[in-house]
């Protein structure tokens, strides 16, 4: 018989196996939520209580200029911050707020405020806090730590990384700046942040029991990536020239804004490019001019401060240069000339009589000239910047091949320049569609008005012109460099289109060096360098006084190597382009000519203007040098019977007449006298108070006009100057520079 | 108690095994529990202790003490490497502190050089050379009408030496030998 368990031995181990299955599929159903429902949450919640995780920030890339001189550089620097749940005490209150106002120099009431939130266990007092300012802290918390705990758990540092600008606001519209988080926020920092940025890197460390880091053999370390280093086309000299001319115009002709744009001609890469204001990349939270700063100061309402900070900020940061739209005006004629000659509808000897006014549609529209110009050819209504001209010529071009090379010109879309924030052309806003284009708007665009163009838009045209009617794309940033120095991209040129033919283009330059030389551009004149341009004057849209005075050319004209638009955006008094925008470029032209080593190609003209040099008198008796220097005021110092030296050197450009110092004794003391004031006066009155004063001068400028007067000397009235110096004197003509 | 009863009143000899099993297994366990002691005694005889020589003596005590050194030694040995793997981490440990620490002190050497060449460019910016250059030691820029351009288009010109003859073999002068002698290398 065989022996089987009763039944309440099988009821209960039928129970104690139930109970046990249940046991085990509820550990199961546990493993299973542990380890696949909530698996991957429970892996990242053991990594961190296994592992410590450590960011290593990856250094920005350093911002270069053409001559790889650094503009912006990034380095390791503090943050400083508080645990305000660890202030117990006022004694604990005072010392820390004392402490990091008087070494970090910030708000008192600032601190104060973050210290009062006995809640929070982090406020952040200061980024970018420089080593010596942090060893100051730490000295701080040092003296002051006689507690254990005291100070030491308040105040806590951290690594932070700080962006240098040596330059302060040298190029600052082109090149940004970063926020807290070492992001871009503005040009080229923004525009190029991922590929300066880098990538960051990690050390995972495994941790001990003690959360302590275990030995080095647990740990991995991925490392950072720096970023990429960009070579920028802007060049120092260029810039500071371009930067200087401006400033200088802002203060002559209590503009508003003036902003301006240097570009190489065969390539588009921008040589120069700022906007005045501009503010200080190392505080770019503070508002550069100081009247508006103080104006804003002394409001009381603190939304309207809080607003007008704001608006202030952002214009000074705003790059006008490409993200503000201007009517061009009269500069756009040379776009209407060079298609009109391209299309056959004009040539060179086509004639026009103007009356003064031209009857477009049921509205008349006057010249700038009332009294009109009379008969002129096409080169002559370019000088002369004439309205009923270009008016008639643009009707005869037709809408369709009008808005064919308004468009070809790139008018109607971006010039895609590699700068964050340009204005995007909007049809039918801010220029006239081929649809919306009646009689009236092609007659007005003709010469410029009633569309709206961004400066670096109007100068890629011109220097369309410029290049023999190749488009080009304008850029910037010329080149990656990875950390090592080495080259990873370079910015090839980029040719658009060609829009013109070379012919067309060579014509139109002609036409244009005419402008400068005897037109309403004869202000931005500069002898030997064949500058080629065109001036304008429109009314900003939506208002009765206020224009922007613009000029934009080239220079040398038979062989252009730098295209330059400067516009002074509402100037108070004299407003005309060719009045106040062509002297500061003819000044530029000249300073960039010079330092990009152009010789200066003198025509017949300006030889004999120039060919009165110094006469080499060292060696020569006394009597001989008085014989040689015939045409001079000889004045002898010593009684020596040989000349020594002599000022100026022989060789060096002057005025007949003018005054030659011989020395016959060596060691002989120098002697000087005092610089008079030579502006506002013509070319004859200069040179004789200059003579008078025992100097000479060298006249620079316009000279062909006759009327003319004279607006800047090279040595400041008032200084002491050996005599017998040069000064170089500039003059300019107020005498038919106007243009519409 | 009606369950009870009907065990109570239940014949279980029919599940009892037949008497004879039960025999069977009695005599069996009587053999097994109460053997039969006289015949199975063994018989336990002392062996006479062996005399231990003085030289079995001395090598036995050899052996035992090799075998202890030998204990010690592994011991010793262990405990040895215990502590020189101690040690190493430890000396890991410091060394790696150390390369964070200069590391760290490398960091911020590059940051301070960074900065102060930073400072120093800002001290040379183009605006400022300018200025000192203009009003405090009264300089005043070249301009471009001060440049004098070098004509230096002509190609290399050969200047022949005219009449005069150079011959190899003409006669040298004595200075002019002896100082050809002691320039000879």
């Amino acid at each position: 018989m065989q022996l089987r368990p009763n039944k309440q031995t099988a009821k209960r181990a039928a129970t104690a196996m139930l109970c046990l299955s249940l046991a085990f599929l509820y550990a199961m159903g546990g493993l299973f939520h542990a380890a696949i429902y909530k698996g991957e949450e429970n892996r990242l919640k053991a990594e961190r209580i296994q592992l410590s995780d450590t960011q290593i920030a990856a250094q920005r890339g350093t911002v270069y200029d053409s001559n790889m001189k650094v503009l912006a550089k990034s380095a390791s620097a503090w943050l400083v911050y508080i645990n305000p749940s660890k202030i117990k005490t006022n004694e604990q209150m005072e010392l820390t707020v004392r402490g990091l106002c008087d070494i970090l120099g910030v708000d008192e009431e600032t601190v104060r405020a973050k210290a009062s939130k006995n809640k929070s266990g982090y406020q952040k007092i200061a980024g970018e806090v420089e080593n010596d300012k942090k060893l100051e802290l730490k000295e701080y918390i040092k003296e002051h730590g006689t507690k254990k705990g005291d100070l030491h758990t308040i105040i806590g540092i951290d690594p932070d990384t700080k962006r240098y600008y040596p330059y302060s606001s040298f190029a600052s519209t082109i090149i940004g700046f970063t926020d807290s988080d070492d992001k871009g926020v503005g040009g080229i920092e923004m525009q190029y942040n991922d590929a300066l940025t880098g990538t960051s890197g990690r050390i995972i460390t495994a941790k001990n029991a003690k959360m302590g880091a275990m030995s080095s053999e647990y740990e991995t370390t991925y490392d950072a990536k720096p970023g990429e280093s960009l070579v920028l086309t802007i060049d120092e000299v260029v810039q500071y020239y371009l930067e200087q001319s401006l400033e200088q115009a802002m203060i002559d002709t209590g503009a508003k804004y003036a902003y301006g744009v240097i570009m190489d001609v065969k390539t588009g890469a921008v040589l120069g490019m700022t906007s005045k204001p501009d503010f200080d990349l190392n505080q770019p939270r503070k508002i550069s001019s100081k009247a508006l700063s103080d104006a804003i100061s002394a409001m009381t309402d603190e939304e309207e401060k809080k607003k007008s900070t704001g608006e202030a900020l952002f214009s000074q940061w705003r790059n006008r240069a490409i993200s503000d739209t201007y009517e061009p005006g009269s500069v756009f004629k040379t776009v209407v000339a060079a298609a009109a000659l391209e299309e056959g509808v004009v040539d060179l000897n086509t004639t026009y009589n103007c009356t003064g006014s031209i009857q477009v549609a049921n509205w008349t529209q006057h010249c700038w000239k009332r009294e009109g110009h009379g008969h002129e050819d096409l080169t002559q209504g370019l000088m002369n910047s004439c309205n009923p001209f270009f008016i008639t010529i643009g009707q005869k071009l037709g809408k369709e091949n009008f808005y064919k090379y308004f468009d070809a010109f790139g008018f109607t879309e971006k010039t895609n320049i590699d700068l964050p924030a340009e204005a995007k052309p909007v049809p039918g806003v801010t220029y006239h569609t081929l649809d919306q284009m009646g009689i009236s708007q092609l007659s007005s665009s003709s010469f410029g008005q009633t569309f709206q163009v961004t400066p670096i838009q109007m100068i890629t045209a011109i220097n369309t012109i410029a290049n023999g009617g190749k488009l080009m794309q304008p850029y910037v940033v010329d080149a990656r460099l990875d950390q090592d120095g080495n080259v990873i991209q370079r910015t090839e040129p980029i040719v658009k289109r060609q829009v013109v033919s070379e012919k067309t283009a060579s014509t139109v330059a002609g036409m244009m060096e005419k402008v400068v030389s005897i037109g309403t551009g004869k202000n931005a004149y500069v002898a030997g360098y064949h500058v080629a341009g065109k001036t304008g004057t429109s009314q900003k849209l939506n208002t009765d006084d206020k224009y922007i005075a613009s000029f934009a050319g080239f220079a040398p004209a038979n062989n252009p190597r730098i295209s330059v638009l400067i516009a002074i955006d509402e100037p108070a008094g004299v407003h005309g382009g060719g009045a106040i925008a062509a002297p500061i470029a003819g000044l530029l032209i000249e300073k960039v000519m010079n330092y990009l080593n152009v010789e200066p190609q003198y025509d017949d003209k300006e030889v004999t203007t120039i060919s009165t040099v110094a006469p080499p008198l060292v060696g020569l008796s006394v009597g001989d040098a008085k014989v040689r220097g015939a045409k001079f005021k000889i004045n002898v110092i010593g009684n020596g019977p040989t000349v020594l030296s002599q000022t100026p050197k022989s060789g060096q450009q002057m005025k007949n007449g003018g005054v030659v110092v011989v020395y016959t004794e060596e060691n002989a003391e120098r002697k000087t006298a005092t610089v008079p004031d030579l502006c506002n006066l013509s070319m004859t009155d200069a040179n004789q108070k200059a003579i008078s004063a025992g100097f000479n001068i060298r006249i620079s400028g316009n000279v062909n006009s006759g009327e003319v007067l004279s607006y800047q000397q090279s040595l400041p009235a008032g200084s002491e100057a050996e005599i017998g110096s040069v000064i170089t004197v500039n003059f300019k003509s107020d005498v038919n520079v106007q243009d519409g | 108690m009606a369950v009870a009863q009907r065990y109570t009143d239940a014949d279980f000899a029919m599940f009892e095994p037949a008497s004879s099993v039960y025999d069977r297994n009695a005599a069996r366990k009587v053999n097994t529990i109460a053997p039969n002691k006289q015949a199975q005694q063994p018989d336990i005889r002392l062996l006479p202790k062996k005399k231990k020589s003085l030289v079995d003596a001395k090598l036995e005590m050899h052996a035992a003490a090799k075998k202890s050194a030998k204990i010690i030694g592994f011991a010793f040995f262990f405990l040895t490497m215990f502590a020189m793997l101690l040690y190493s981490h430890l000396r890991v440990d410091e060394l790696t502190r150390d390369i964070n620490n200069t590391n760290a002190m490398l960091t911020q050497a590059q940051g301070e050089n960074v900065r102060l060449n930073m400072t120093l460019d800002s001290m040379i910016s183009l605006e400022k050379v300018e200025n000192y250059a203009k009003n405090t030691l009264g300089m005043t820029k070249v301009e471009g009408y001060q440049i004098e351009y070098v004509d230096l288009s002509q190609e290399d010109q050969v200047v022949k030496s005219g009449s005069k003859k150079v011959s190899s073999d003409e006669k040298t002068s004595f200075l002019q030998k002896l100082k050809a002698y002691l320039t000879e290398k």
